[in-house]
């Protein structure tokens, strides 16, 4: 007996349902499947997450107290420079006042200096940039925030939340189990993971980590401050730009982009790419990306989610213009004055 | 009993078909885990064993004309 004479009544006077209505109805089947699959897998996780409350960390990493000056050093005539003192080092680049104009900051704290690019890709349409460049006078000033985890909030609403002078957006850790997770010294997750990591120590060195070299447990042994999973690493080792990434080709292909790059310890960049919107800034692929930080000196440098969560924000106002008017965010790296209170802080 | 029966091929059709999307899009966002996370490995195992039991039945069935 066929399969189609089996839907037939025994006496035969009902014909088999035809074929584009069975197709129909798979084809419903499937969505009800699709839609029972995203109930369990995007639906339920989140309201728990809303239930759960803000995230809670681990464990919080207690960094090391700076060395201590040795009898011979104290001995010698000679006054060298200590790399460690960032005030010192970056004098030049601080005020004793606070200076704001409509694209720098400086204060006895930090410099930030944001400048505006724009190239002309292969296709003869403008792509827009903008580069941040930071100096710190202490770790302490670049810091990271969560989104309110009942609702994401937008680029300028965190921002202006935190006191941030300077904010970008980050990689969307909330919506990761995976990989080491840790942000203004306190640790969220240590799970393995296959992206590449960016890892800020408190000592103001920053290292980005492929799956092979990821060991959670010998990040960890250093003092870690901060961490992103999101990725690929941008640069190789001796700062030449990347031309293969470990991601998919849907992340590497033209889109507007977020980067985070590291000079030395107390310099960094923000970088922030518009993309999506012809005429202004058509938007790089991953490769251009990594030759701007290549071009710009530095000694690493990292991609942070990117499309429409794209964005900068400067003295609580967007600076870019994100594409399709930006989304909500789950998380940001920002520059703050050292008083400002850190997240959670004062509440 | 019959009805099951005639209702499993359809129900492994539409949990292929929805493997297939959701292969599509961990390709173009594999940072949602669509294909590694916990209620991924749960969803692919029922679509294997469905599978196996839409199979099974194919093969009992033709034992048996």
């Amino acid at each position: 007996m066929g399969y189609e004479e089996r839907h037939t009544n025994p006496a035969g006077g009902k014909r088999p349902r035809p074929a584009w209505q069975l197709i129909l109805l798979d084809l419903a089947l499937t969505g009800l499947v699709l839609c029972v699959f995203a109930l369990f897998h995007h639906v339920l996780p989140s309201v728990q997450r809303r239930l759960n409350g803000p995230m809670t960390p681990i464990a919080t990493v207690t960094p090391l107290a700076p060395p201590v000056e040795t009898a011979a050093a104290e001995a010698s005539p000679e006054v060298t420079p200590d790399p460690n003192d960032w005030r010192a080092k970056f004098a030049g680049r601080f005020t004793e006042e606070t200076v704001v104009t409509e694209n720098s900051y400086t204060s006895p704290n930090l410099s930030v200096e944001i400048s505006t690019h724009v190239v002309t890709m292969d296709n003869g349409q403008p792509t827009t940039y903008y580069v941040a460049d930071i100096y710190l006078a202490d770790i302490s000033g670049f810091r990271t925030c969560f989104s309110n985890p009942r609702y994401h909030e937008s680029g300028e609403s965190l921002a202006q939340q935190y006191g941030a002078i300077l904010a970008i957006n980050g990689d969307y850790a909330t919506n990761q189990s995976y990989g080491l997770l840790v942000r203004n010294g306190q640790i969220y997750m240590e799970e393995q993971t296959e992206n590449d990591i960016c890892v800020l120590y408190y000592d103001g060195s920053m290292e980005t980590y492929g799956p092979e070299e990821y060991r959670a447990e010998e990040i960890l042994s250093r003092d870690v401050y901060q961490s992103w999973k999101f990725g690929p690493e941008l640069l190789e080792s001796d700062g030449s730009p990347k031309t293969e990434f470990n991601t998919t080709y849907a992340i590497v292909s033209r889109n507007p982009r977020t980067g985070l790059g590291y000079y030395e310890p107390g310099h960094y960049c923000f970088v922030v790419l518009d993309g999506r919107q012809e005429g202004y800034s058509y938007g790089m692929p991953m490769e251009g990306f990594a030759k701007i930080f290549s071009d710009l000196g530095c000694a690493a440098a990292y991609n942070m989610d990117g499309g429409d969560s794209a964005v900068m924000v400067f003295n609580g106002a967007e600076y870019n213009r994100p594409s399709h008017g930006g989304r909500n965010l789950g998380d940001m790296l920002y520059i703050a004055e050292p008083d400002t209170p850190f997240e959670g802080e004062g509440e | 009993m019959r009805a099951l029966k005639n209702l499993l091929p359809h129900l492994a059709i539409a949990m292929l078909l929805g493997l297939l999307v959701i292969a599509i899009l961990d390709e173009y966002n594999p940072l949602m885990n669509f294909l590694t996370s916990g209620v991924s490995k749960i969803y692919i195992f029922l679509t294997v064993a469905l599978g196996v039991a839409v199979a099974a039945l194919y093969i009992a069935r033709c034992r048996r004309d």
